[in-house]
Order: structure tokens, then sequence, then C-alpha cells
């Protein structure tokens, strides 16, 4: 049955409403979870608030339970499914560089727009910057193209990567999130507090 | 511009809106440690920006586009996109510790 709009569940004209409605949802909750704060997201990365690292990996396991339940359910279809692309070193390249860029400014891309939304102006400065980024990567574009279309291994997922169970992974990474939760808990009590 | 990513973002703003104005958090404020001057914190927000957004293009997603979005398909570039991000994010959180504690 699903995804619902490829398959004609419901009509494609639908698409911009659905995404507007989505990103409303996306937008309310990330705001009213406190992410416009450069502060609370920095926090992870000093220990003194994990409230973004519990967030992420949550919503990234909902998605994940979701999407495979529903597929051994038959609602979902996981095989029509967009998998993002696996250009080894542009993954690993680009992510380092948002690393910096994330721990730097304390914001990433979607908490920046609340934050925005908010009237933040550090926050509509790094806006900003993410155009002059984008904006370098097409001016330099000849320079990054060998990592950017290099090294790609296709649409793969980690069933095809590494030849694992996908509910085995789904389960064993449920794990490790507690355990990663447990000890963030652990170390946010030995850390001393930030105010914000 | 008709591309529902267009309509996603401006969701988004349009989401955090309603949020901030229900909890009184709407107006014009530079946020940053009381340790540091709000245009270091500018600098730093722009600089930042920057990379992100390089990082972005070359990776073909952020946090949200490729980590979070592959990580819910069990996408391969989207966990190591994943790593890399946290991973270089806490191997560089030593440099930037006068910004924020």
């Amino acid at each position: 049955m699903g995804p619902l709009i490829p398959n004609g569940v419901i009509p494609v004209e639908w698409d911009s409403i659905i995404a507007i409605l989505i990103g409303i949802a996306f937008g309310f909750v990330l705001e009213a979870s406190g992410f416009s704060s450069s502060r609370k997201l920095a926090g992870q990365f000093y220990g003194y608030d994990f409230a973004v690292l519990k967030v992420f990996f949550t919503a990234a396991l909902v998605s994940v339970i979701g999407v495979y339940y529903m597929d051994y359910l038959g609602y979902l279809d996981v095989t029509q499914l967009y998998v993002h692309p696996f250009y080894l070193w542009g993954a690993i390249i680009g992510g380092v560089i948002m690393g910096v860029g994330f721990v730097a400014a304390g914001f990433c891309p979607g908490t920046s727009l609340c934050a925005v939304a908010i009237g933040k102006i550090d926050a509509i400065v790094y806006v900003g910057g993410i155009m002059v980024g984008v904006f370098i990567f097409s001016e330099m574009y000849t320079v990054f193209e060998p990592i950017y279309n290099g090294y790609f291994y296709g649409n793969v997922t980690l069933e095809d990567s590494l030849g694992i169970n996908p509910y085995w992974f789904v389960f064993i990474f449920s794990m490790i999130a507690i355990v990663a939760f447990v000890v963030a808990d652990m170390v946010r009590k030995r850390v001393k507090k930030v105010f914000y | 511009m008709k591309t529902w990513l267009v309509f996603e973002a401006l969701g988004v703003l349009i989401g955090a809106f309603i949020s901030g104005g229900l909890n009184g958090r709407i107006g014009w404020r530079v946020q940053h440690s009381p340790n540091i001057t709000s245009k270091r914190r500018l600098i730093f927000a722009l600089g930042g920006g920057v990379l992100f957004g390089l990082g972005a293009q070359i990776a073909r997603g952020c946090t949200s586009g490729a980590a979070l979005s592959g990580m819910a398909v069990l996408s391969t570039g989207g966990f190591i996109t994943m790593f890399a991000i946290f991973g270089s994010a806490y191997a560089f959180a030593y440099f930037f510790r006068k910004n924020w504690i």
C-alpha cells in the first residue's frame, strides 16, 4: 500500500501541502523542545545537556522501527523508499566539516530555521553563512567534484553493505541507544551545570 | 521553487513561530554564553554556517536530511554521515569550549 504518494493512494498534487504540514509539525516540535537554543544544542558536546542526543536517536529509532514494522505488516514497501546514496568520502569529509560547523555555531540547519523564526540574530547570521558555504561549494565545484561524485557505492542500506539482518540490527541499535542514554545521564550528573 | 523541500522549510519556520509565540520566546536577540561577546558569537555563527553549508553540500544532506532520514531506512551513507558529524563535533569540541562553558 505505502509509500502513499508514489503508489497513488494520495494524489501527487498533495505533495506540497503534506510537505508544509510535516514542516509545521517538525518546526513546532523542535522549537517546543528548546532546540532553537544553540547553547542547548552545544550542551551535548560538553556534557551539560543531552536532550538533543536523546531526541535525535529516539527519532531515528522510532522512524526505523516504524518503517520496518509497517513493512513487516505489509502497509509499506521498504524497497520503494528513497535510500540516501552512499558516497564514502563525500559522507566522511562532508560530515567532518559539518561537525566543526556544528560545535562552532551550535546549530544544525533545521534548528537554525527554528531559531530564525523566533528572531535569534545569531541564527540569521548562521543561515547567511550556510548560503555562503553553498555558494563556495558551487564556485569551487571542480575542486570538490572528485569526492562529491567519486567513491559511489549506490543507494545501499546496511543490509546490502554488511549483510546483516535489518531486524536484528534495529534491535541491537535500540539497545545501544538505551545504554547511551544511561551513560549520558551519568555524565551529565558529573559535569558542572551550565545555566542558560 | 516548485519542490516539496521549499514548502517543508517554510513549514518549519511557521511551526517554530507558532511554538515560540505560544511560549513567549519571540524577540530579537543574540544568544551567547555570558563569557563571550555578541560579536564573537556572531563571528562563530557565521563561520559555523559556512562550514555547515559546505559540508552539507559535499555529503548531500545535513543532520536531518542525510543522517536522520538516512538512518530511518538504514542507509549506509546516512550512518556514516551521522558518525562523521558527531565524531568530529566531539573531537573539535575542546577547541571551542570557551564559547559555551
